[in-house]
């Protein structure tokens, strides 16, 4: 039922984008069929597909790599309350816009095609993570880390069973933002600073007016990133099933 | 079974508690609101901070952490893991000591069967009734086959019908295991009718320890008192039709349950449960009246000298000198 809501709007949006640059008639406006005409040229088809392996390899580098040492500083820092130290820190770099750090990294890094990108998506994910499994810690449930302690279990084994499982799916719709947001990161840095990459691609394409081409890879980000929003979706459905019985998760805070 | 000591224990919430839970026994933990009953247990199960010294058997454990002390601590809220199905619930704390899955089941679909939760084993806590989460958490910290077990408000937040039903399997369990336990309560009707042993907590401090047979509220400060009730020396206690009753002069006081001594001449009357009525058989004259907040205190003095601390709920319709009726609805007799 949702997949066909899904269906409905995408396709209402496309029939209108179409109807409308019919009528207006600009070349500047393209109509979405013309769109995925370019989207077939084996020359774009070509460009597109190296460039979207560098924007994917320089992202997925930029977010592991945040993701893990944020979840990982973020439980490390829970051990003689390292967050209070933490936390502040955390919360500065949380509010800084990631894409703002790139003028900086410029100066510090240098235009370096791989360095540059993934710390910047790395600045991206991983003051988020850290602030939210900071925060997912603080939250914890302490009276089951008590019980679990009073029935003899130690902590590596109460970490294993009950604080990874709350912490991951505390922190999933994050993680999801983030992942989305590290493309879009290394998209604008690709656009502002490289000479590789989907957001270079669409610079060059934006200069020379081919804006077929343009929104060809916009809609390309765009599927990518829903993309990744749909898997992530079902991993967090997948692991809500394995730990909570699905939508017993829903009704985590009753307090039971 | 395990005998538990505690010498001159001190935190924010304790103020230089000495005292001594015998093993094999139910000692009830008893106290009004912020009194530190669960700071007491959480100090014994080793979960918060504290000075002086806490003993099991007369060995110091101070130092020795909570997933050494063989103790299963049940919280007020249960806390059961969320993540895992009742049956991987209960089986936790034999998992964590290394039993095998064979010995796990048995132990796990033993105590389900004592409990009746056989058919909620599959079930996630959040899909569980207040009363079922209760048995879960009762049955887990049973599996391991503690030294000691501490239950925290464990009658707390169940409807009475069910809480009654409840009450009946636990307690029952509880006996039959034959372990050393502490009960908190801040019901003093359920403590005093389950406990062996009564120690009951004030703003920290300790005020009453020892067998419940020989509380006499009479010898306490006046504060507590009229919050934990007033001991009546009764004349005779009888049965009539498996109903117990205690007998002054020429009234009867209904009992909570049948004494397990029929000599015992003894019975707490708590301060909700006497009324002024025209109809009442008691007479007493009222010695004092004040005001305590929304409520009236009031001391009544019976005939043959005993006297009732109690609340009246509306505004006072007594003076002081003034001789009423009243009307006792239960009393709970302390037996050996």
């Amino acid at each position: 039922m949702r997949k066909n809501k899904t269906v409905i709007s995408l396709t209402f949006f496309l029939i209108i984008w179409e109807l409308t640059a019919r009528i207006i008639n600009n070349p500047l406006y393209p109509p979405p069929s013309e769109v995925a005409l370019a989207l077939a040229l084996p020359k774009l088809y070509w460009a597109l597909g190296t460039n979207y392996l560098l924007t994917a390899t320089r992202a997925l580098t930029g977010f592991a790599t945040g993701l893990v040492a944020g979840i990982g500083l973020g439980i490390l820092s829970s051990v003689k309350q390292g967050q209070d130290y933490l936390q502040p820190i955390a919360t500065i770099f949380f509010v800084v816009p990631s894409v703002a750090w790139i003028p900086l990294l410029i100066v510090w890094v240098g235009i370096k095609p791989f360095e540059l990108p993934v710390i910047a998506s790395f600045l991206c994910s991983f003051p988020p993570v850290l602030y939210g499994t900071i925060n997912a810690l603080r939250t914890l449930n302490s009276d089951e880390v008590e019980a679990a302690l009073s029935l003899g279990a130690k902590p590596t084994l109460i970490f294993k069973k009950l604080i990874i499982p709350q912490i991951v799916l505390k922190i999933m719709p994050l993680i999801k933002s983030e992942a989305v947001m590290a493309w879009k990161t290394v998209f604008v840095t690709e656009m502002v600073a490289l000479s590789s990459g989907l957001g270079y691609l669409a610079i060059i394409y934006s200069e020379t007016l081919e804006v077929s081409k343009l929104l060809a890879v916009i809609s390309v980000l765009a599927l990518t990133t829903l993309g990744i929003i749909q898997v992530l979706d079902k991993l967090e459905s997948r692991l809500t099933t394995k730990w909570f019985g699905g939508e017993d998760w829903l009704r985590y805070g009753s307090g039971m | 079974m395990v005998e538990v000591r505690l010498r001159d224990v001190s935190n924010y919430a304790l103020r230089r508690v000495t005292d001594v839970f015998p093993e094999g026994k139910l000692s009830v933990l008893l106290g009004p609101n912020g009194a530190g009953k669960t700071t007491l247990l959480r100090v014994i199960a080793g979960l918060e901070k504290y000075f002086g010294h806490v003993l099991f058997d007369g060995r110091q454990v101070d130092d020795v952490p909570p997933y050494e002390r063989s103790i299963a601590y049940v919280p007020q809220r249960n806390s059961l893991f969320k993540n895992m199905k009742v049956y991987d619930n209960i089986a936790f704390g034999l998992r964590a000591r290394g039993y095998l899955e064979k010995e796990v089941k048995g132990v796990v679909r033993n105590l389900a069967e004592s409990l009746r939760i056989t058919d909620i084993l599959d079930r996630y806590p959040a899909r569980l009734s207040g009363g079922e989460a209760r048995k879960v958490a009762l049955a887990r910290a049973l599996a391991i086959n503690p030294e000691l077990i501490m239950l925290d408000e464990p009658f707390t937040g169940l409807d009475a019908e069910v809480s009654e039903l409840i009450k009946q399997d636990i307690m029952m369990l509880l006996r039959h295991y034959r372990k050393t336990i502490i009960l908190v309560s801040h019901s003093t009707r359920t403590s005093l009718v389950n406990a062996d042993f009564l120690h009951v907590l004030w703003m920290g401090k300790l005020i009453y320890s020892g067998k419940l047979s020989q509380l006499d509220t009479n010898k306490l400060p006046e504060c507590i008192r009229y919050w934990l009730g007033t001991t009546l020396h009764v004349d005779e206690i009888i049965t009539e039709d498996g109903l117990a009753k205690a007998l002054i002069g020429d009234s009867s006081i209904p009992l909570a349950e049948v004494p397990k001594e029929m000599q015992a001449r003894k019975i707490i009357v708590l301060p909700d449960s006497v009324k002024i009525c025209r109809k009442g058989s008691i007479t007493g004259v009222i010695e004092s009246v004040y005001r305590s907040g929304h409520y009236y205190r009031a001391t009544i003095n019976l005939e043959g000298n005993r006297d009732l601390r109690i609340y009246l709920t509306t505004p006072a319709p007594v003076r002081k000198g003034e001789t009423v009726k009243l009307k006792i609805t239960y009393g709970i007799p302390l037996g050996d």
